[in-house]
């Protein structure tokens, strides 16, 4: 009887253990980029005022935020960061798309989406900096 | 209720309070003409987008509200576009 119960007891725990899906270990590589996002939409604040620099700027955080999704959607069992990539991609797609098309946005706009970028690669860079260190 | 009262509300939740207090900013400038109404809801999507993320690792009530109050908000904007 208590053999059987042990057989029960071990199919269970494997089973069980099924469900539970391994997350991507810290990569350095993906941190860095989202660091960078991160800092340079805090620092490219000052520059709201002047148009040209602003939409040179929008263009790089594209750039490095396409960068991003690219490298982090090859990370195996990375589905989580994944989302929150693709997530931050939109936020700056369209302050780009809006920029390279030349169209008229308020100083008060910029500093706004600079912001939510900001918040935005912030929360996916201490989501990535408490991994599990490989 | 009105979307600002309940945002109002929800800037006591530490969750979601900076994101609450960024909406009822964007629904001010409106009202002060420092923004386009364009601009607006593009921002109000972006909290929205800001809370998917902060929800992804913690899915918690206050999201949910927060969610559903801008939305709201978004659709006031939208239908006085």
């Amino acid at each position: 009887m208590s053999k059987i119960l042990s057989i029960l007891l071990v199919t269970s725990t494997v089973a069980g253990c099924a469900w539970i899906t391994p997350t991507a270990p810290f990569d350095s590589a993906e941190y860095n980029t989202i660091n960078r996002i991160y800092t340079d939409a805090e620092w490219y604040k000052a520059e709201c005022d002047d148009q040209i620099k602003t939409k040179q700027n929008f263009f790089n955080l594209e750039r490095e935020t396409r960068l991003l999704v690219n490298y982090s959607k090859d990370l195996p069992n990375n589905d989580s960061t994944i989302v929150m990539t693709q997530n931050l991609d939109k936020v700056v797609g369209e302050a780009y798309k809006a920029y390279q098309n030349n169209e008229t946005r308020t100083k008060f706009y910029c500093t706004l989406k600079l912001n939510a970028i900001e918040e935005a690669a912030g929360t996916i860079k201490s989501a990535v900096a408490q991994r599990r260190r490989p | 209720m009105d979307p600002i009262q309940q945002l109002t509300q929800l800037m006591g939740y530490p969750a979601v309070s900076g994101r609450s207090q960024q909406a009822v900013q964007i629904a001010q400038a409106i009202q002060a003409n420092q923004i386009t109404r364009q601009e607006a809801a593009e921002l109000l999507e972006d909290l929205k987008t800001q809370n998917q993320i902060e929800g992804q690792a913690n899915t918690l009530q206050e999201h949910l509200a927060f969610d559903q109050a801008v939305s709201g908000l978004i659709m006031l904007v939208s239908a006085t576009a």
